[in-house]
């Protein structure tokens, strides 16, 4: 495993009577990206300020390379932070908003011109350093916000949310943009969002919170694939959730039909919720599916069709490249790998 | 019909009500220029009282107390209102609603009131009326002004602005005067610009807290209205007083439609750049 970089220890916020951050505790590795998902309000970007420092934690501690960061004040910290409404100096131009940070270091005219221009580039803002930060557009001001934190080399780089802001195609260009800036400052980013596909395209790992708490911490395919939850499952992609019962032997019932699994560990006779991703059902006649529904209603998606379908009384999102008709019985095959069984929350 | 003969109203309109508004300046104007001193005939033309502006010593002297009065006042009170006003801006918004209302009782209040308790509170400290008292109390009704421009501009900026300065690695201390200031450097001068203004025209308040013959303009003028002892000399400076004013305001003007139009054209340009940027 990784280096521990950072560590958080039943870290807990309250404002006022608000508990907003509670006793949550996670390592953070260096070279990682790691993002908290969660949907607005579930403290995330809390999490990410008391990091900062611009917010004091209740309590729990917070260690940096093994010391309590909690003692020193946000401008001494090896963080910097890409804000969501990025947080330029408007009476500044492009150059000394990125020069800002270093000029307080106190370093010299040469490198300070040096390191801009290089941190300008990895931007690919080259040439842009006199423009003032009004005449920029929204996309531009990102790259500028992202610049001025690089430039000054921290260890942990904090983004809130920080493409929010961008159309969705820039917002998906910026995603991969960003993904390989990880890469090659090679340091620990900590990005906030409550964009579960933003979450797994970019994230090395995913931090899934909901009211403050922890619910998942994994990779984005185990957080995907095997939602712990209800909310995990319903939060991150669509799904369908459905009643079962365990039946011992990797073995579920639902919709009145006997499935094998591969998870195992309940009891058998246990109450289960079985996550079935739209994508992972097949549509098939009548005579070989298990499950067997009417279709209620189709959409075409582009790449697929996304059908409603009623079984069992209970409606199911199926995606397919097949087209049936409103109205047509058809039969609904699940291989074993494709379901996921959850403890009943 | 009607419409047509406002239509046609409008222009002679226009030029009347700008008579009647400039009416008095211009007459003061010409007074500055009559060879008479005195107002009701016109005796040639003349620049005598411009020369003599700063000739009569009692006239000099009560320039001279206005501007010393107005720099100190407005520096004094741009920077505790600068600094009230971020710090009103950092409160909670029902903290801040109250703190809003104190600031502005004393901006209603008739300055009748605010000179006379002034001159209460002054004497109560027996504190020497004058130049100090004149000055507290300039201060004293400059100070909501300035916070009152400067709020808006702070309240339009990125919240976490602050935050961002003390990230780059700022002291709170440093955030404040690098960023923050700057920041809503355009909120300061305004502010300064209406406390200089109130200050140098102000007659009421500063009748009650002054004393041991320290005059501005105004009680100067106040005490020589009608009596032999008046100069023309006044209007004299009333007109450059007008004439100063009207320089500042026409360069405000042009310097802010040159930004507009320097705005605008950076905009065509960095949208330009931005779809060859991105489509790409």
């Amino acid at each position: 495993m990784a280096e521990k970089l950072i560590e958080l220890k039943n870290l807990t916020k309250r404002f006022d009577d608000n508990l907003v951050v509670d006793r949550i505790s996670l390592d953070i590795y260096k070279n990682q990206f790691i993002t908290l998902l969660g949907p607005s309000g579930c403290g995330k970007t809390t999490i990410l300020r008391m990091i900062a420092g611009f917010e004091e934690i209740t309590d729990g501690q917070i260690y940096f390379e093994g010391k309590d960061l909690t003692k020193i004040p946000a401008n001494e910290r090896e963080i910097n932070t890409v804000f969501q409404n990025y947080a330029l100096f408007p009476h500044l131009n492009v150059y000394e908003n990125i020069a800002f940070g270093l000029r307080l270091k106190k370093l010299d005219q040469s490198e300070i011109s040096d390191r801009v221009a290089r941190s300008l580039s990895m931007v690919k803002l080259i040439g842009y350093g006199k423009r003032s930060i009004e005449a920029l557009s929204g996309g531009q001001q990102q790259r500028v916000a992202l610049a001025r934190a690089i430039v000054n080399r921290p260890k942990v780089l904090l983004l809130d949310e920080p493409l929010s802001a961008l159309d969705l195609k820039l917002r998906q260009d910026m995603q991969y943009e960003i993904k390989d800036m990880q890469h090659q400052l090679g340091i620990t980013f900590i990005f906030v969002t409550h964009d579960q596909e933003e979450a797994l395209t970019m994230s090395d790992r995913i931090v899934v919170l909901n009211e403050g708490k922890i619910l998942q911490t994994g990779s984005p395919e185990d957080v995907y694939n095997e939602p712990v939850n209800r909310f995990v499952a319903s939060f991150i992609g669509e799904s369908n959730i459905i009643p079962g019962i365990y039946c011992g032997n990797r073995v579920v019932e639902f919709f009145k039909a006997r499935f094998d699994c591969v998870d195992d560990h309940f009891e058998t006779g246990e109450k289960v919720d079985v996550v079935i991703r739209p994508e992972d059902f097949e549509v098939v006649v009548v005579q070989e599916g298990k499950i067997t529904g009417k279709v209620a209603d189709i959409v075409f998606k582009g790449v697929h069709y996304e059908l409603c379908v009623m079984a069992n009384g209970q409606e199911l999102i199926v995606h397919t490249l097949k087209s049936p008709n409103i109205g047509d019985i058809i039969g609904l095959k699940v291989d074993k790998f494709e379901i996921h069984l959850m403890k009943v929350s | 019909m009607i419409v047509k003969i406002l239509k046609a109203c409008r222009l002679p309109l226009l030029v009347i009500t700008f008579l009647i508004m400039y009416f008095p300046l211009i007459i003061i104007g010409i007074l500055s220029v009559n060879k008479s001193s005195y107002a009701h005939a016109f005796k040639g033309f003349t620049w005598q009282w411009y020369t003599e502006i700063f000739s009569e010593a009692t006239l000099r002297t009560a320039i001279i107390n206005t501007l010393t009065v107005a720099i100190l006042a407005t520096i004094i009170s741009t920077a505790l209102g600068t600094l009230i006003a971020i710090g009103i801006q950092a409160l909670r918004p029902k903290e801040k609603k109250r703190l809003l209302m104190l600031n502005n009782i004393p901006l209603i209040n008739p300055d009748i009131v605010t000179g006379l308790s002034l001159m209460i509170v002054f004497s109560f400290l027996h504190l020497r009326f004058g130049i100090t008292t004149m000055l507290a109390a300039h201060i004293f009704f400059s100070i909501p002004f300035v916070v009152l421009s400067v709020l808006p501009k702070l309240q339009s900026l990125d919240k976490d602005l602050y935050y961002a300065a003390l990230d780059l690695g700022c002291t709170p201390m440093s955030a404040v005067l690098k960023v923050i200031i700057p920041a809503i450097k355009s909120g300061i001068i305004t502010g300064a610009l209406i406390a200089f203004t109130m200050s140098i025209d102000d007659f009421v308040i500063s009748y009650f807290t002054t004393g041991n013959g320290f005059s501005n303009f105004s009680i100067w003028l106040y005490a020589r209205l009608g009596r032999k002892s008046f100069s023309p000399a006044a209007y004299a400076y009333n007109t450059c007083i007008t004439m100063v004013t009207f320089v500042i305001l026409m360069a405000i003007n042009i310097k802010s439609i040159k930004s507009k139009k320097g705005r605008i054209l950076n905009e065509k340009n960095s949208s330009c750049i931005d779809n060859t940027t991105y489509s790409s």
